[in-house]
């Protein structure tokens, strides 16, 4: 199956510019999430996210395509200027991974009535499962935030950015073997900060 | 097969990684094993919930920082000068341009002067007017020697040493290296070896 990003990377190198505006397009929410997913914070995903795609543009005639090179370059590029990021901001200090909890509409303020009000028709979205979805969002993001970063960023690349083992090992640079152990690794790991969460829910 | 080992598998069990014999072995251990199964559903749902984390959607900014952000990037940084200079027109530019000129002649003659009046850190011996006569030299030649000097001295500029020609600056030198270790600014200065009188193999 053909590439459409490094179809699209090959007309940016031949110097249509349009091309990369829809390579944006097409990679900005999965690389925000990436890194949101990451850091733990949605406010730095952002900026961090439009520098890579910035970092990308400016070294567009080094990069070689090929077959789910595109994806690996990208998140190969995202992972560096996360963990530049992370050691920056242990020299200044932690940071809180309420931050990261999906919440647009509403404030940490709001009553229950307010919830009800503003509450859509969707059942799934209604007061209830609302704050449920809420509680059980800030688990999972804690219990990411906590894996020591070799076993999370091989994890969030498998099992929310969805590559395959082949494309993790190579944005990782791992051998596919050790990328493998690594992942199930940092499953095992999540089943286990998970636990209490899972069993009293 | 053991816990621990069982335990190594529950990815490639779950992702359908195992040949045939693997996958009986997996099983062999786990219908028995109370503590396998239990830790084997929790690793399900706990990848449920995980799969099932919200996407964070983008700000209604991302967008147009990034424009910014990459429209940045296409232009070529401008020099500093040639941004202020830029709005300018006419004699307004013209006359910048000159009070720069002048501003910078007089900055170099200060800072030459200063060097010449106290020169910190450099051991300067004056060649007597005889050892200027090198007698096995090859021909003249003009090297460029890393010296020590004082940070004021204006390393890369002959345009000031043009100036004064009379100076004395010409006769300082062999200029020898400092003894100490090399902590201060390394420049380049530019020494004149004078050309010889012997007699050279044709090479002037
Ligand atoms: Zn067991």
């Amino acid at each position: 199956m053909p590439d459409l990003d490094d179809e699209l990377m090959k007309q940016c190198q031949q110097g249509d510019i349009e091309a990369f505006d829809l390579i944006v397009r097409r990679n900005q929410v999965p690389l925000v999430n990436f890194i949101a997913r990451f850091l733990g914070n949605p406010d730095a995903a952002e900026d961090l996210a439009q520098e890579t795609f910035v970092r990308m543009f400016k070294v567009i005639k080094r990069y070689k395509s090929g077959a789910a090179k595109f994806s690996t370059w990208m998140y190969h590029i995202a992972s560096n200027l996360c963990k530049n990021e992370l050691r920056n901001r242990g020299r200044r200090g932690r940071f809180f991974v309420d931050n990261v909890i999906t919440e647009p509409s509403l404030g940490p303020e709001s009553t229950k009535e307010d919830l009800i009000a503003t509450a859509p028709a969707d059942v799934s979205l209604q007061p209830g499962n609302q704050l449920e979805r809420k509680e059980r969002e800030h688990a999972v993001q804690s219990a990411i935030s906590e894996l020591p970063e070799r076993y999370r960023l091989p994890l969030i690349l498998r099992d929310l950015q969805e590559l395959s083992y082949e494309e993790i090992s190579e944005t990782l640079i791992l051998p596919l073997g050790t990328t493998k152990s690594r992942i199930n690794r940092a499953r095992l790991m999540l089943k286990d900060k998970l636990r209490s969460f899972v069993e009293s829910s | 097969m053991n816990c621990l080992k069982a335990e190594e598998q529950f990815s490639a069990y779950l992702e359908d990684e195992l040949d045939y014999q693997a996958v009986k072995a997996f099983e062999a251990h786990l219908s028995p094993c109370e503590s396998c199964r239990r830790e084997f559903a929790l690793f399900r749902e706990s990848l449920d919930l995980l799969h099932q984390l919200p996407q964070i959607e983008l700000s209604t900014e991302f967008d147009i920082a990034l424009q910014v952000r990459l429209a940045d990037a296409q232009v070529e940084p401008i020099p500093f000068w040639q941004r202020v200079l830029r709005p300018l027109h006419g004699q307004t530019r013209l006359a910048l341009s000159g009070i720069a000129v002048l501003l910078v002649m007089v900055a170099g003659t200060y800072l030459y002067q200063r060097a010449l009046v106290k020169p910190k850190s450099v051991e300067i011996t004056v060649a007597p007017e005889t050892s200027r006569r090198v007698p096995f030299a090859e021909g003249r030649r003009v090297q460029w020697r890393r010296q020590q000097f004082p940070l004021a001295v204006p390393s890369r500029e002959p345009q000031s040493l043009v100036n004064f020609p009379e100076s004395s600056a010409f006769d300082l030198q062999p200029v020898r290296r400092s003894q100490q270790p090399q902590r201060l600014e390394q420049n380049y200065i530019l020494q004149t070896i004078n050309y010889t009188e012997a007699p050279t193999g044709g090479g002037l």
